[in-house]
């Protein structure tokens, strides 16, 4: 607002109590005034001149006296369950909605108010976070005070935080809609009283009933001349009692809740309070009985990964590595319902090809071979090659089967296979190896003339982890692939920051680039409850529980941005090579065919980045040897 | 195989339009025109572009068997793309051997082409056409892995759930 503007604007816009005689000229008497004021009301949207306020006014108070005294059955529900407001209380009533939103506050004597709680007897309400969560039969909020936390001042404000942080970047969202919810929003009068239809509609109420009460509406306004001149006692916003269940908002405000108590109990598990973070994750769990969308999914992965943290649940096989079979298998999935893989591969593939342009012996070290999906694409650019196929080495790299099976040999054959029908002259060499630290250059087995490609895709990251004597695997890795003088090395990582040193930092970090993972899941076209989707998300949830529950050594999804990558890659002896523009086009092209809108490619310094909605998931870039 | 004139041209395509709206009661009338000579018909249809040669397919058996030929569907991704890059020997043998030509341009070449942004014109660009190939090298390497023997390749799958 103008600070300009006169003092008798500002009341009215505040809506401060006005009684029967106007409190600024309605005449026409103070043109300037006027106008400016209704100036303001426009740009505020609403379409009502000054002049025409106080009348508004009056005809609202008739309609609340009405409301009131209702008797009609259709109608009775206006008196009960409408919520009125004393509108110069502002503080009071925004401390009303936040305690609907976290009715811990309410008790905790944070805020004061002078107005009664708002009823919760015909709406669910807040009862459902409350009441079954404890499970003792006292009052609904006590229990809630007690678990929410020792300073519900500053949990407030994390909360409005949280929700500034939501509202603004869209990181999370809820039913597609980033906004915050209607409960943060003012309600003005004129709009208050018809929303409040909007309210029972959801509620199922017969369309009759809101007819009927749009026409009193009109009818009380068009009474001209009924001018009561009582005192307004009571009317202002009607409150929305925001539903839990039903409805957008009840799934966007339930979503919000999720991610308070997942906070609460993360900050919890960072002060080593492990009782007070189990007892959150038994309310969590009971919240959960409604998943609510992708959110929902999000939220009991989390749940469930906080979980294993506080109870010590984790088995070193489960986070290690993905030497089983049910591992490729999720992989393999993953790969092929979502983009990021293909993504990953394809740009992997344009950049080696280009690097590796005019050479007739080309050696390709994959440091996960997986199935080896990468790469019969390379071999079919290569053939088709303007002046015919190099010869191509490739060498596997890759962890031990429990099984004891010689995937590494398997794949190759394969591979081989489909070189050979394309007239590719191709070797593979498999070499096997848990950790990439155990690679040594010499099990490589390189060979004088040809001209070396380096394959690293989520690779790296693992071995970020720092040594008790000092030292990490990943300064050794880095020294051996810069040993063996490659033409290039093709790093993708995630785009992520997920090895902060503290476990709070690391779990928000991993909230946000999830639920955004969870939400790029949604578009990729898979019909709901199909296997490939439900694969996809378990190898997601591992990825989250490795990070949420294991420590030390056996957490291995140590994700970190690009910027970081090029530092450490810098000071390995590496200097950065960009990307083409024929990269990004493949890139661009893929993401059209393989999804809906919502992936971003962007290119930044010569890597490519790809993003759901602008924010980055991963990041492709490329690197010779200086 | 010497290529048809252009005034019979013409005149056979009038008799491939009278086979279409025929239908398939009349099965005769096209032993009738071509005997058993799928050849023949399969000379008319590289003619044309890929719906026509899908709509004559639903035919007669016949015809249908003359649809699927490589032959004619080498030729129509030949038409449609610009370069030479489709005239090669080499693209020629390397794509009879991942799938033909056919399998190319129904579940890549087609679908890129409908989503990209080139939609507009009758020929490929060049990008399109190494995505497509790149990822039908992908789909042959899929279908030869033990564990997709009996399904359909999941990257194929992921595209056709685009068509629906």
């Amino acid at each position: 607002m103008d600070p300009g503007s006169g003092s008798g604007a500002r009341a009215g816009l505040c809506s401060n109590r006005i009684n029967g005689a106007p409190m600024y000229p309605c005449n026409g008497s103070g043109g300037k005034f006027e106008s400016e004021i209704d100036g303001l009301l426009a740009n505020a949207g609403y379409t009502v001149r000054a002049s025409e306020l106080a009348h508004v006014a009056q005809r609202l108070e008739r309609l609340e006296s009405v409301m009131g005294a209702v008797q009609d059955p259709g109608l009775s529900h206006l008196a009960s369950e409408a919520v009125h407001y004393n509108p110069s209380d502002l503080a009071g009533w925004i401390e009303s909605m936040l305690g609907e939103l976290n009715p811990g506050l309410l008790d905790a004597g944070a805020v004061f108010r002078s107005q009664p709680p708002p009823p919760p007897a015909p709406a669910p309400g807040p009862a459902p976070v409350a009441g079954s969560g404890s499970g003792s039969g006292s009052a609904p909020f006590s229990d809630n005070s007690r678990l929410v936390g020792h300073a519900p001042l500053s949990e407030m404000d994390m909360d409005m935080a949280l929700m500034a942080d939501y509202g603004v970047n869209g990181g999370l969202q809820f039913n597609g809609n980033p906004h915050l919810p209607r409960a943060f929003t003012a309600e003005v009068p004129a709009a208050g009283v018809f929303s409040s239809v909007g309210e029972q509609q959801r509620r199922g109420m017969p369309n009759l009933v809101s007819a009927k009460h749009h026409r009193l509406g009109f009818q009380s306004a068009a009474c001209e001349g009924d001018d009561e001149g009582s005192s307004v006692t009571q009317w202002g916003p009607v409150q929305q009692v925001p539903a839990v269940v039903n409805g957008d908002e009840g799934a966007q405000e339930s979503g919000i809740r999720l991610v308070h108590l997942l906070m609460a109990c993360a900050e919890a598990i960072q002060r080593n309070d492990l009782k007070m973070a189990s007892s959150m994750v038994q309310e969590i769990r009971m919240m959960m009985r409604n998943p609510s969308g992708a959110m929902g999914k999000v939220a009991s992965h989390f749940v469930e990964a906080l979980a294993r943290r506080i109870y010590g649940l984790n088995s070193p096989e489960s986070s290690v590595g993905q030497a089983d079979a049910q591992s490729e298998l999720l992989y393999h999935h993953f790969y092929e319902t979502c983009p990021y893989l293909k993504f990953a591969h394809f740009t992997a593939n344009q950049a080696i090809l280009e690097a590796v342009e005019g050479h007739d012996r080309i050696h390709v070290i994959d440091f996960n071979l997986m199935h080896g999906l990468q790469w019969p694409a390379l071999i079919q650019a290569l053939a088709l090659r303007a002046g015919g196929p190099p010869f191509l080495r490739l060498t596997g790299i890759g962890p031990r089967q429990p099984d004891g099976r010689d995937v590494l040999q398997e794949i190759g054959m394969k591979l081989a296979q489909l070189a050979e029908s394309v007239n590719v002259e191709f070797d593979f060499r498999g070499v096997m190896a848990d950790k990439l630290d155990d690679v040594k250059p010499w099990m490589l087995q390189l060979r004088a003339g040809e001209v070396i490609a380096v394959n690293s895709i989520f690779q790296l990251h693992r071995l970020l982890y720092n040594d008790p004597s000092g030292s990490s695997p990943i300064d050794a890795v880095l020294k051996s692939v810069r040993s063996l003088k490659p033409k290039i090395v093709t790093v993708v990582e995630q785009e992520a920051n997920n090895n902060a040193p503290l476990f709070l930092d690391r779990f928000t970090e991993a909230l946000h680039y999830y639920s955004t993972m969870f939400d790029s899941l949604e578009a990729c076209n898979l019909p709901p409850h199909s296997t490939e989707k439900l694969l996809a998300e378990m190898y997601i949830e591992k990825e989250i529980c490795n990070i949420v529950a294991c420590e030390g050594p056996f957490r291995v999804e140590r994700h970190e941005p690009l910027s970081q990558w090029r530092m450490r890659l810098g000071s390995a002896g590496f200097r950065p090579a960009h990307l083409g523009s024929n990269a990004f086009k493949q890139a661009s092209m893929l993401l059209t065919l393989f999804s809906g809108e919502g992936f971003t490619v962007e290119e930044n310094n010569g890597s490519l980045t790809l993003g759901w909605h602008s924010r980055p998931l991963i990041s492709a870039s490329a690197w010779q040897g200086i | 195989m010497r290529r048809v004139g252009e005034s019979m041209e013409s005149k056979v395509q009038k008799v491939a339009g009278r086979e279409v709206t025929a239908g398939n009661s009349n099965s005769h009338a096209s032993r009738a025109v071509f005997g058993n000579n799928v050849d023949i018909l399969e000379e008319i249809l590289k003619h044309l572009d890929a719906k026509s040669v899908g709509i004559i397919s639903c035919v007669s058996k016949g015809c249908q068997q003359a649809a699927e030929s490589e032959y004619v569907w080498k030729i129509i991704c030949t038409h449609i793309c610009p370069s030479s890059v489709f005239e090669t020997e080499r693209l020629q043998s390397l794509v009879a051997t991942m799938g033909g030509f056919k399998r190319l341009y129904m579940n890549f070449l087609h679908p890129l082409h409908s989503y990209s942004h080139h939609k507009h014109c009758s020929s490929l660009n060049e990008d399109v056409i190494r995505l497509s190939l790149s990822l039908f090298s992908v789909d042959y390497y899929e279908r030869r892995l033990e564990s997709f023997r009996t399904r359909m390749p999941p990257i194929l799958r992921s595209i056709q759930a685009l068509l629906q």
